[in-house]
């Protein structure tokens, strides 16, 4: 037994040497025992932060995501091609974390095909839940492994391991109004409950499905961003009427679509910033 | 009574005729026939390859999805696994001139030489015509012809929609899938998914 230990030791280090020296960016902060709040990949930066201190009910932690001009990654749905990000968390035991929230994504034609992402910056939020009796030490690590795929015209894979400790540090609470501010603004535009009153509806019709959502006022732009994959054909036009109450959309049915469903589901943006998750089941 | 059923009858005709005409790539329905030009010069018409199973790779060497299959050595896997069973193997490159994956043929086929891989031919595409025919939409997309000439199945190469290859040791793999469902004669369970990748980089 005793002999084998340092050997297998001495293999271990050997492969990690061999495997960091093979993946571009695996040389992270993680592996050599410090802790890194931040990480790149080609054309995106990205950096894990908390709304608060210290753990509480409530909390958020977030990924921020801030790319070059003309990059985008993606939504929980990407459309027609890319991958959104994703993210594998450990917490000391008690804690775990909700997935992602979404904000509401943008429309991006890149040369005929549509992808639903972001550009510029994103900050995709994730709630914490401690639970009850758990007891949190003074010291401890939450950590994230990160991976994105990244396109312009091209795509670019990225991966970052990240960590943030606790208790913060000075300057880390120094950037907690800055983070908590970022992590507010994204749950703003992540997309609200359609209000009770609202009529979604939609009926299929030929290769199109026709959705009516009745919001009560007169709606001059909406788009539809569609939750599930493979039951709206993203690249396609949205036809887009307004209604003296609402909004009619038609979309053209997916090319992969073997049965309607019974119910659309997904994200409508309207004028003004406003976003909300609609159902609206097919008659 | 009778006239309310046929007209029902009818309508419910014209309905399920209606997507065939703008959803050329719809499963169980005829495949589109193509005419293209291969590598070395060759044309293929889909109807030359009647009786025979017929697979069709869109590809483009810089994409990321496409790395994870070639750098892990899985699509020239299954191109050698299922040629050696007497299927073509089309390896289509529907982009541009210009843009990233479009290749001229001599440096097709150093590239897929030295890639090791194994199809039986290399289609190129910049016009993007095949690729629209088939509504093809990213690299890797993949489709399963029969060899009555049917499409059997339209969609992703597996359903672990990444570009890390790390993911290919747990993928079940949905062509491999559609192919040995249809040669032990059974109806292939999934016909259809969404394919995974990067935006083919057509000519606009």
């Amino acid at each position: 037994m005793l002999p084998t230990t340092p050997l297998r030791a001495a293999g271990v280090c050997a492969v990690a040497a061999i495997w960091l020296a093979l993946v571009p960016g695996a040389a992270g902060a993680q592996t050599h025992g410090s802790v890194s709040r931040t990480g790149q990949g080609p054309h995106v930066r990205v950096e894990l932060i908390a709304d608060r201190a210290a753990p509480g009910p409530g909390m958020r932690l977030a990924l921020k995501f801030d790319l070059d001009p003309e990059w985008h990654i993606y939504w929980r749905n990407p459309g027609d091609s890319g991958g959104p990000p994703e993210v594998t968390w450990a917490f000391p035991p008690g804690m775990m974390a909700a997935g992602l929230e979404w904000p509401a994504p943008e429309r991006i034609d890149i040369g005929g095909l549509v992808n639903y992402g972001y550009h510029n910056s994103v900050v995709l939020p994730a709630a914490v839940a401690v639970a009850a009796g758990a007891r949190i030490p003074p010291e401890f690590t939450i950590r994230a492994s990160v991976r994105w795929m990244a396109c312009a015209n091209l795509c670019v894979p990225g991966k970052a391991e990240l960590a943030l400790k606790f208790p913060l540090s000075a300057v880390e609470i120094g950037q907690m109004s800055g983070w908590k501010a970022a992590i507010d603004a994204a749950l703003g535009q992540v997309p609200k409950p359609a209000p009770a009153a609202w009529k979604a509806s939609a009926r299929s019709a030929g290769d199109t499905f026709v959705v009516e959502v009745l919001t009560g006022a007169r709606e001059a732009e909406a788009v539809f961003f569609p939750l599930e994959l493979s039951q709206v054909n993203d690249s396609a036009a949205q036809a887009v009427t307004p209604l003296p109450d609402g909004v009619r959309l038609v979309l053209r049915k997916s090319s992969q679509l073997a049965k309607d469903p019974t119910v659309l589901r997904g994200v409508l943006t309207l004028a003004g910033g406003r976003a909300y998750t609609i159902a609206a089941p097919i008659q | 009574m009778n006239r309310t059923t046929i007209l029902a009858a009818a309508l419910a005709i014209a309905v399920a005729a209606a997507p065939m005409t703008t959803h050329a790539s719809k499963t169980g329905a005829p495949a589109p026939a193509f005419k293209g030009t291969d590598s070395k010069g060759k044309v293929h018409n889909l109807s030359d390859f009647k009786g025979k199973w017929v697979v069709l790779e869109w590809h483009n060497e810089g994409c990321p999805y496409v790395k994870k299959h070639y750098g892990g050595n899985n699509m020239q896997r299954l191109q050698q696994e299922w040629t050696a069973k007497g299927v073509v193997w089309l390896t289509v490159l529907s982009s541009a001139t210009g843009q990233q994956g479009h290749m001229e043929p001599a440096q097709a086929d150093a590239y897929f030489a030295q890639k090791n891989a194994a199809p039986s031919a290399i289609l190129l595409d910049p016009s993007g015509e095949i690729g629209r025919l088939y509504d093809a939409k990213t690299t890797p997309h993949m489709f399963v012809i029969n060899p009555d000439g049917m499409l059997v199945y339209n969609g992703a190469i597996d359903d672990k929609p990444t570009s890390d290859q790390v993911d290919l040791a747990t993928a079940s793999n949905y062509v491999s899938a559609a192919l040995a469902e249809g040669m032990a004669g059974k109806a292939v369970t999934k016909a259809t998914s969404r394919p995974y990748g990067c935006g083919i980089k057509y000519a606009r």
